[in-house]
């Protein structure tokens, strides 16, 4: 497999460079690193327990024990009232008590109460008045006042008595409560994040401190070092300050566009600066379940500071859409590559197999199984190195990623399958040899589309996955096998017209891997195939993870600690930094239709708003590393 | 536009033998962070101050709003919580707060509509980029690190910000003022004064008018506290707030003071995290 004169096949470009002259943006990862120190006196969020309760004294026991409290009809609190109507100096100055409330605002308080008391059920708050205490009305006050008053309410709680009165968030309407729920939500968010700034913070001053008490370190570069540390701490403030919005942006080009939203390169207005922008349509990821995912990509490139993970510097949100700012990544993805080349030599194969392996092993160590890992989830940076993406399935152990986690959280609400808006393949069932190149090509044609669609492609995701009884960090080395074999045959091993037949050849992967008898593969790379592409108890890393897969003799001779910075086989040639051309965007509508989206919310209204951004909360986040120079 | 306050001394707390409201108690008091709020307040020290005040203010402004948007959000059945009907002035134990009309007269307004203008008022200095800079661009932030591209040749052409403005005037004149070396204007520090008085009406209101309607309620109070507890420790830390402006809810700090979640003044305004362990010291309780 080195018949250089094929013009579809790439090259190799192995060796270490000599020649790096071109912008290589590998090692990034040396400076920005944030240690998780954690000095004893920083403020600790007091965090919900289980229930989304805040556990503290005071807020749940109350039940018991004040029981005269609130329906305590006390005649010298009136009298209070008035002396102190009678106080007051300046007339008109319409100063009014804390807790008074005139005949007429009582009576309005008093309805409300009555009418909202007990009547609806499923408080988040836990706190069901008993069918007993209903009307609320109802005894010993009633009884006092009832003499005299001619059944006139009783007087509302004040801010003076012994006891608060029960809590009752049933008197109010749902959107109060949800608004309660979103601010207690973006509060506790805040100081959450705001301790951890301070702490990072706080260890950058200390990394300069000892900087600066290092002798082998000059003068001139000890000051440089601190005029660049305190600039991109004000940039960072500043940033923070600044409410990220898209208009901040201007757009260059779509460059992918999915069932959930699309991914725009963009320009910041105001200093020029480029980067990949996706987009997804809150309701689109509310209707189809995607909440826990969008969660857990979130959370995944925000912890992540590895070359081998694209860099999230900033998400936000407005009324209709989640953004997520990336780096843009100029060269395309594995999948336009394979589109384009068709196969790959064992040794251009092997060079990315090895950085996926890598790449994968960053992801675990983070505590996360990508369980999507795809040839289009797998981007090329400037220098034709790798980078992982779309971490929209991944599962890392936060409650926050488990869909069933959101599903409780929003109570309910028809949830439409996934499966609905599948496109369909133009694809016949078809036999996976040579022979079929015309019905192969069709596939691929297709493929791009797929990609884009709801459900995407099944083609590399592992058996164990369908099967739901379990999986674990094995599922991302079985999808390694599946892109090498569609790098080095042409085809993934389970290819086929439907989806679901996809999942059937997967589930019964034994009687459906072919190896087509006309294309050798190298012993060891058929080896480490069948290696990957078996039962998850049998398979490669399962025992000793990544270090097991680099083991592998197909991976014989590869310098794993350089391999960012050695060239790449395929190094995209840019004529600018806006270069598009390894996007195929001229499959992409190109047509903005975020107004159009914007305005539907707008006209669902306030209320939608409210409840979209409740399980969005925490969502929003600013990425320090973004700012530091150098 | 401007303000004015009406005080009413004596109004401020009855004192009888009344018990006082449940946000003077102790055991309402709580919050939801435990520790030292000054590790959040106190100026790091690689931070010019006026950049740092900027930033607070921003941030204590943010979280007033979340604590407005429950007052302020539409029930269905009765309407806003916070309504002319039920708080027809701005008012805080013996205070009333008034705003001054076109012709420069203090007249009474109902507390969402003072709410409201304050909101607008705050949220057009903040964005303000003349008074609140965020460019990143100009000399002082000339760094030219790309993120994930190069320098790219189509930026569109900057108008220059504040720093390029000020600084030769300045620099004749040899005036200093808050937040220069940062490019903020001369007026920034009666600018983030007058926004903190503004904000400290806001929250004596929803205290003294909210705090069983709905804070209690819907168990927001502790939220509450802490956002209160935050924007007072950074205001004396910073004297952006005066007594008279915190008298409304003077019961309420003197329990964090000596509770020690905020420090007794005077105290250093420097975070200093050079030292060993590199935490600032907990305030002695």
């Amino acid at each position: 497999m080195n018949n250089n004169n094929q013009p579809n096949r790439l090259h190799l470009n192995f060796g270490f460079g000599g020649d790096r002259n071109n912008n290589n943006n590998y090692n990034q990862d040396s400076s920005g690193r944030a240690f998780p120190t954690t000095p004893s006196t920083f403020p600790q969020p007091v965090f919900p327990n289980q229930a989304g309760q805040q556990e503290v004294w005071g807020t749940q026991q109350t039940n018991n024990g004040y029981g005269g409290g609130y329906f305590m009809g006390n005649p010298y609190q009136q009298a209070q009232y008035q002396q102190q109507q009678g106080n007051l100096p300046a007339p008109g100055a319409a100063y009014r008590s804390p807790g008074y409330n005139d005949g007429a605002n009582g009576l309005v308080h008093q309805f409300s109460h009555q009418n909202l008391g007990g009547a609806r059920t499923g408080s988040p708050y836990g706190r069901q008045p008993s069918p007993s205490q209903r009307p609320r009305t109802a005894g010993a006050t009633g009884q006092q006042y009832g003499g005299y008053l001619g059944g006139h309410m009783p007087r509302q709680p004040s801010l003076n008595d012994e006891e608060p009165p029960q809590k009752a968030p049933e008197k109010y309407s749902d959107n109060v409560l949800r608004q309660a729920k979103v601010s207690v939500g973006l509060v506790s968010t805040f100081f959450k994040d705001s301790v951890q700034r301070a702490r990072d913070r706080n260890q950058r001053a200390l990394e300069l401190e000892s900087i600066m008490k290092e002798p082998s370190i000059s003068d001139a570069r000890k000051v440089q070092k601190e005029i660049n540390m305190r600039r991109a701490e004000a940039e960072y403030l500043r940033f923070l300050r600044t409410k990220e919005k898209p208009e901040n942006f201007s757009t260059l080009k779509i460059i992918g566009k999915g069932a959930f939203g699309e991914v725009k390169l963009v320009q910041r207005k105001n200093d020029g600066k480029i980067y990949a922008l996706k987009s997804l349509v809150k309701t689109e990821m509310f209707k189809k379940d995607q909440l826990a995912h969008v969660r857990s990509e979130r959370d995944i490139l925000a912890e992540s500071d590895s070359p081998w993970v694209v860099k999230l510097h900033t998400t936000f949100q407005d009324t209709t859409f989640l953004y997520m700012l990336m780096e843009f990544l100029p060269g395309g993805d594995l999948m336009t590559m394979l589109i384009k080349y068709e196969i790959f030599t064992e040794d251009i194969t092997r060079f990315y197999m090895a950085e996926i392996t890598l790449a994968i092993e960053a992801v675990h160590k983070l505590g996360f199984i990508h369980r999507d890992i795809k040839p289009d989830n797998i981007l090329l940076d400037r220098g034709g190195h790798i980078k992982l993406t779309d971490f929209g399935l991944s599962t890392g152990f936060h409650k926050e990623h488990e869909a069933s986690y959101y599903k409780k959280l929003l109570a309910g609400g028809p949830h439409k399958s996934a499966r609905d808006n599948r496109n369909s393949m133009n694809l016949d069932q078809i036999q996976l040899t040579v022979s079929n190149r015309a019905q192969i090509n069709t596939w691929r044609k297709s493929r791009r589309q797929l990609a884009y669609s709801t459900v995407g492609t099944p083609d590399y995701i592992a058996p164990e996955i369908f099967s739901g009884q379990g999986y674990d960090f094995g599922c991302d080395w079985w999808s390694v096998g599946t892109i090498m074999f569609e790098c080095l045959i042409g085809w993934p091993p389970f290819c086929a017209e439907e989806p679901h037949d996809t999942y059937r050849k997967i589930v019964d992967w034994p009687r459906n891997l072919h190896f087509p008898p006309d294309q050798q593969l190298g012993a060891e790379a058929e080896d480490f195939i069948k290696r990957l592409i078996c039962d998850a108890e049998h398979r490669l890393g399962r025992i000793g993870g990544a270090h097991e897969i680099k083991q592998h003799p197909f991976f014989r001779g590869v310098q794993w600690d350089g391999l960012r910075r050695i060239r790449a086989p395929f190094e995209p040639k840019l004529v600018s930094n806006i270069d598009t051309q390894y996007f195929p965007i001229d499959e992409i509508d190109q047509n903005d239709n975020s107004a159009t989206l914007r305005a539907q919310t707008a006209q669902a209204g306030e209320d939608v708003a409210a409840e979209m951004s409740l399980p969005f909360i925490g969502y929003t986040y600013k990425r320090f590393d973004a700012f530091r120079g150098s | 536009m401007s303000f004015e306050s009406q005080g009413n001394p004596e109004g401020t707390f009855p004192s009888s033998s009344r018990r006082p409201p449940f946000f003077f108690r102790e055991e309402y008091a709580g919050l939801i962070v435990k520790g030292n709020f000054m590790t959040l307040a106190a100026k790091p020290k690689l931070v010019e101050e006026g950049e740092w005040l900027a930033h607070q203010v921003v941030e204590q402004y943010r979280l007033l709003e979340q604590m407005i948007d429950i007052i302020k959000v539409v029930d269905d059945r009765t309407g806003r919580i916070c309504n002319p009907d039920v708080c027809p002035t701005m008012s805080a134990s013996g205070h009333t707060y008034t705003w001054l009309d076109n012709n420069k007269n203090p007249i009474k307004i109902p507390a969402i509509q003072y709410i409201n203008l304050v909101q607008k008022w705050i949220v057009g200095k903040i964005n303000d980029p003349s008074i609140f800079p965020t460019d990143t661009t100009s000399p002082s932030f000339s760094a030219a690190t790309y993120a994930s591209g190069s320098l790219t040749p189509m930026s569109t052409p900057q108008p220059l910000g504040p720093t390029n403005l000020n600084a030769p005037l300045s620099q004749l004149s040899g005036r200093e003022w808050l937040g220069k070396t940062s490019g903020f204007p001369e007026t920034f520090e009666s600018d983030i004064k007058s926004i903190y008085r503004q904000m400290m009406r806001c929250y004596a209101h929803i205290y003294h008018g909210h705090w069983l309607d709905p804070f209690w309620n819907v168990s927001a109070y502790k939220e509450l506290n802490t956002c209160f507890v935050h924007f007072i420790n950074v205001g004396k830390l910073f004297g952006l707030l005066g007594d008279k402006e915190i008298e409304p809810m003077q019961p309420l700090i003197d329990i964090w003071l000596a509770k020690g979640l905020l420090p007794p003044l005077p105290q250093p305004k420097e975070n200093v995290p050079v030292t060993a362990g590199g935490a600032p010291q907990a305030a002695p309780a």
